[in-house]
């Protein structure tokens, strides 16, 4: 489980996160809600410590995460983190090569599935190939958890559709996904959790399903009554 | 044959999800295209053919083995159940609820029962001549 | 160590093609202007040597050392280029992580390897690359000078020691130094300076806004002190010049392990994207 508790940052004299806590169950998907602005893609950061907080703690697995939590945590981020004139499978070697939770079999899998061709450079994909190859990239590890920003953004219908796939298959078993989108909609009945935020703080922790039974309530019925006011 | 049925659902978001995945295996087996003893696909497969998260297909399961539409049998794939008695209240199920809701929507309109019968019995009549396979 | 080596491996990989460059064009330019001068030198004593009758030329002598000194002129300016290019690697080697559209910083920092790597990976591939670029050069004076004595008949020529022919060129004289307290004291100042730079640009990465201040300050703290054994203690009476120059080796000491520290502790916890 990825655990934030009370965490705060503030960049130069702003407030980003104002005592965030949540939790991100592993074998859950969990998805972060809010504008742009609101701190989700800070709170990934934080959590991959790309960036320092402030105040809080973000515990992973019971533990606060100093030393590597790199082979056990996966980061996804919103563009391709691969030097342009690198070739793909180039690319995937060099994953191979530090981490040890590699495995080249799935990865060799999922460009597959992707259709993506690994003999070109990273630089001349498209955005949607640049996305899949990026989930190509975080999906390969073996890591429990799986930190994905704006996985849909700016992305073709077409591409969506195949990440989507993602979601539903073997790959979200034993793992714990958390994510950030604006595009609630088409993921509502993908996610288990839902957290709503709003100017850096969480305004709802939702379960889904229960949501659904107890009140027949969509996430999207929730949201228009938090961010609507 | 039944696989691509279950890709088919739409699902509303204001339902639990996996209520909506068994409704759907009951309209299934009510509609013949799930037959007693057919086995189904493992509860991943399930979550990439209808397109939902594996927690959901999981619980969905757990909810159809509970209710006893389908049987599990050691490690063997889950298999729908045999029993008549559950095919049968399966069927007066949806059948009743079908029912319910035509009943609600159309007692908006005034129109007397006999009348209504009537109607109902020539538009099913005209159905059936149609295109029956 | 073993993920110091991928790194220190990855790092020079990306420089590979600006090193063969530089190296190239360096050739190139010392190769044909010595080429050009050598033939031509030897020309115009054959041409004299003709219109004497085989008596006499005229003209000195040529040393290997004199053309040197000659065509320094052209030798200098690329070497010039290569610690013009070395310099600003020394930032961009930090700075394009962060701003090339693939931010590569991310994949550096989210590797499972200890972030101290990454700075020791960067600042050796800087010392390699000069050092490799030294031994470039000096291996190509070692072939000038073997086409000096292919191409330069014996009748035209004299000896000339090697370490004059490095004296006589003034970018030569800085950056081969000719004892190894001199190599040292140039190289291990260089590369305390790269330290303190390396640790002020990561100062600004850490801050942003006013981690600019930062980094500058920084510099001018290491710099004063590093001088200020040698403009306080040097004037006073009180100390051997030797033990000033002790004092002075300490501070740079300090220098270079406070740096280090800072900049890995940045790295580790201040650092962001």
């Amino acid at each position: 489980m990825i655990e934030l508790i009370e965490v705060h940052k503030k960049y130069r004299f702003r407030q980003v996160l104002k005592g965030i806590s949540f939790t991100a169950e592993k074998g859950q998907i969990t998805c972060l809600i809010g504008e742009n602005g609101a701190g989700k893609s800070t709170i990934l950061k934080a959590i991959m410590k790309l960036t320092p907080i402030h105040g809080g703690m973000i515990l992973i697995d019971g533990q606060q995460h100093t030393g590597n939590i790199y082979e056990k945590v996966a980061f996804i981020p919103d563009h391709l983190i691969v030097p342009g004139s690198m070739r793909l499978t180039d690319a995937m070697e060099f994953m191979k090569d530090f981490y040890k939770g590699w495995n080249p079999e799935r990865a060799k899998e999922l460009a597959a599935f992707f259709r993506l061709d690994v003999n070109e450079k990273a630089g001349n994909l498209s955005k949607g190939m640049a996305a899949k190859f990026n989930l190509v990239l975080g999906f390969s590890l073996d890591a429990d958890y799986v930190l994905m920003d704006e996985p849909f953004s700016g992305i073709d219908l077409f591409s969506r559709e195949q990440i989507a796939q993602v979601f539903t298959s073997e790959l979200m078993e034993d793992r714990g996904v958390l994510l950030t989108t604006h595009e609630v909609a088409e993921m509502e009945h993908l996610i288990d959790k839902a957290v709503l935020m709003q100017n850096g703080s969480v305004v709802d922790e939702i379960d889904c399903e229960q949501l659904r039974s107890e009140e027949g309530k969509s996430i999207i019925d929730v949201m228009r009554e938090v961010y609507l006011k | 044959m039944a696989r691509d049925g279950l890709g088919e659902v739409q699902f509303n978001h204001r339902d639990p999800v996996y209520l909506q995945v068994v409704r759907h295996f009951k309209e299934l087996i009510a509609t013949g295209r799930l037959e007693a003893g057919e086995t189904i696909p493992s509860r991943r497969e399930l979550g990439a053919l209808m397109k939902i998260n594996p927690n959901t297909a999981q619980r969905a399961y757990k909810e159809m083995e509970e209710q006893k539409l389908i049987v599990t049998e050691g490690n063997s794939a889950s298999r729908i159940t045999t029993d008549q008695s559950i095919l049968r209240s399966v069927r007066s199920e949806l059948i009743e609820a079908e029912v319910e809701a035509f009943v609600a929507s159309i007692r908006r309109i005034d129109v007397p029962l006999s009348e209504l019968v009537q109607l109902i019995e020539r538009k099913y009549t005209e159905g059936t001549r149609g295109g029956y396979e | 160590m073993r993920n110091f080596g991928k790194l220190l491996n990855y790092e020079m990989r990306r420089l590979r093609y600006v090193l063969a460059g530089l190296m190239g064009l360096t050739a190139f330019i010392q190769l044909g202007t010595f080429l050009w001068k050598t033939t031509g030198d030897v020309a115009i004593r054959q041409e004299q040597l003709a219109r004497s009758n085989g008596a006499e030329t005229f003209l000195p002598d040529m040393t290997f050392a004199e053309l040197m000194n000659s065509l320094q002129g052209w030798f200098i300016p690329p070497v010039f280029l290569c610690i013009a290019v070395m310099v600003i690697y020394v930032f961009l080697i930090w700075y394009r992580d962060w701003f090339s559209r693939d931010t590569f910083i991310y994949r550096l920092l989210m590797l499972p390897a200890a972030r101290r790597n990454i700075y020791l990976s960067k600042l050796s591939a800087i010392l390699l690359s000069v050092f490799s670029l030294l031994a470039f050069q000096l291996v190509l004076i070692v072939v000038l000078r073997w086409l000096f004595h292919v191409i330069v008949p014996a009748e035209f020529r004299e000896h000339s020691y090697f370490a004059d022919a490095l004296l006589t060129n003034q970018a030569w004289e800085l950056l081969l130094p000719r004892n190894l307290w001199d190599f040292l004291f140039s190289y291990g100042l260089g590369t305390l300076g790269v330290i303190v730079v390396f640790t002020a640009i990561l100062l600004e990465r850490s801050y942003r806004g006013v981690g600019i201040f930062y980094g500058i300050g920084y510099v001018v703290l290491a710099f004063v002190a590093l001088m200020w054994p040698f403009v306080f203690l040097g004037l006073s009476s009180f100390f051997y010049p030797s033990e000033v120059a002790a004092i002075g080796l300490f501070m740079a000491a300090v220098v270079a392990v406070v740096s280090l520290w800072l900049g890995f502790r940045l790295l580790h916890r201040k650092i962001t994207v």
